[in-house]
């Protein structure tokens, strides 16, 4: 059973009552994974929402013919984490691959298709949770927008 | 007064209907711009939210005692588009500069106060308008994320594939020696590119020589070492290394 109290602390989650989680609980379940596991691969359709309940998630870019490592980890997210935003964006694929890592991992999947009926019937959530999200899409495009800002400044100062 | 059909055709309302669009074009302020002129500035409150109505907007990096110019372009906003979206999002700063690239521009200014105001009282819009930023922003991340930077002038073009498999790779180092190497040569014609990828994940990092009048060739496997060789004997003395190209 999806703990409440747990849901609460989960950063997409933000701004929602009891009732509204109770409804996002109806579309989740937990699942236990050993370490090393592939969640989703990327390119695939991206059908569920993921969220970090205990260990952590490496996102990693898998090269075609070779084997997955710690090495190809782009980004990890841990504990009330959210990952797989792609699920809930069109075109709804995933960019990365998801590996399970740090041992006892535990995680919520929640099914695309409830959360979007969930999002129509009652859109105080869904603005909720998208108001959440493009914080956190948000932050990410920002980091990556200053390494450009701060790589092109260092080519001018240069003098080229 | 701005027209329905035109706010129809905007990325961010999306899916909103009329009676939605009516109650956001109330909120709606025009402006004009001239070529250079500076719409907001870094660091700045983010107060509005704003779309290209008529010419292009750049969004750029001011440097201390430089004048703005198109190299520090970092994105640039047509006609439909949005751009300070960090208006809706905290922490709600502006964090590039936007000019006006155009000889002149007609913009919609909104702001952020009165857009919450609107999704508060209709959460339909509000979760419509959030859905549609989020999938903008998402855009725009994976757009940065494989074509960022440029660098100036032409002649000989090279170009780093910096995608996520090239970065993977070590296509950053490649690219962090070939800079080293221009600053050296100071042969400032000679363009910087990066670009994604070339569908050969596997002989990542791969580097693109364009030199004009002559066929383009692609570089396999590189690292710092390779693209030193390759700057000094291909770019500079002309000599392509087969070694390193891919068949």
């Amino acid at each position: 059973m999806i703990s409440l109290d747990f849901l609460k602390t989960v950063e997409i989650f933000q701004g929602l009552n009891n009732e509204q989680l109770a409804e996002i609980i109806k579309c989740g379940e937990e699942v236990a994974l050993q370490d090393e596991t592939r969640l989703f691969e990327k390119g695939e359709n991206a059908a569920f929402l993921w969220i970090v309940r205990e260990g952590r998630v490496d996102l990693r870019f898998d090269i075609p013919g070779l084997a997955s490592s710690e090495e190809n980890t782009l980004s990890s997210v841990f504990e009330g984490g959210a990952f797989g935003w792609s699920s809930i964006v069109p075109p709804n694929k995933y960019r990365l691959s998801g590996y399970s890592t740090g041992g006892g991992c535990q995680f919520i999947k929640i099914e695309r298709e409830g959360l979007l009926t969930l999002f129509e019937k009652d859109p105080d959530i869904g603005y909720a949770v998208m108001s959440n999200l493009a914080t956190l899409v948000g932050a990410r495009f920002h980091n990556l927008q200053e390494e450009a800002a701060r790589r092109r400044g260092q080519d001018i100062m240069g003098g080229w | 007064m701005i027209d329905l059909d035109f706010l129809r055709s905007v990325e961010v309302f999306k899916g909103l209907d009329d009676g939605h669009l009516t109650g956001i074009r109330d909120h709606c302020r025009e402006k004009d711009f001239r070529q250079n002129e500076k719409l907001f500035s870094e660091g700045e409150d983010a107060a509005c939210l704003w779309i290209v109505q008529k010419g292009q907007v750049d969004l750029r990096f001011d440097l201390p005692d430089r004048p703005t110019s198109t190299k520090n372009t970092i994105s640039s906003i047509f006609k439909f588009m949005t751009f300070g979206w960090s208006s809706l999002v905290a922490p709600n700063k502006y964090r590039l500069s936007a000019y006006c690239a155009t000889r002149d521009c007609k913009v919609i200014q909104i702001e952020r106060a009165n857009l919450i105001k609107t999704f508060e009282a209709n959460s339909q819009i509000g979760y419509k308008v959030m859905s549609n930023l989020v999938e903008i922003i998402g855009e725009r991340f994976n757009q940065l994320q494989d074509s960022a930077w440029t660098s100036s002038d032409a002649g000989v073009q090279i170009t780093v594939h910096l995608a996520t498999c090239g970065i993977v790779a070590g296509a950053r180092a490649v690219m962090s020696a070939l800079m080293d190497e221009m600053a050296r040569a100071d042969r400032p014609h000679i363009r910087i590119k990066s670009a994604g990828c070339i569908g050969k994940c596997d002989t990542e990092p791969n580097v693109t020589v364009e030199i004009e009048g002559a066929d383009p060739v692609i570089y396999q496997k590189m690292n710092a070492d390779k693209m030193r060789q390759v700057f000094e004997k291909h770019i500079l003395a002309g000599e392509v290394q087969t070694d390193y190209a891919l068949a």
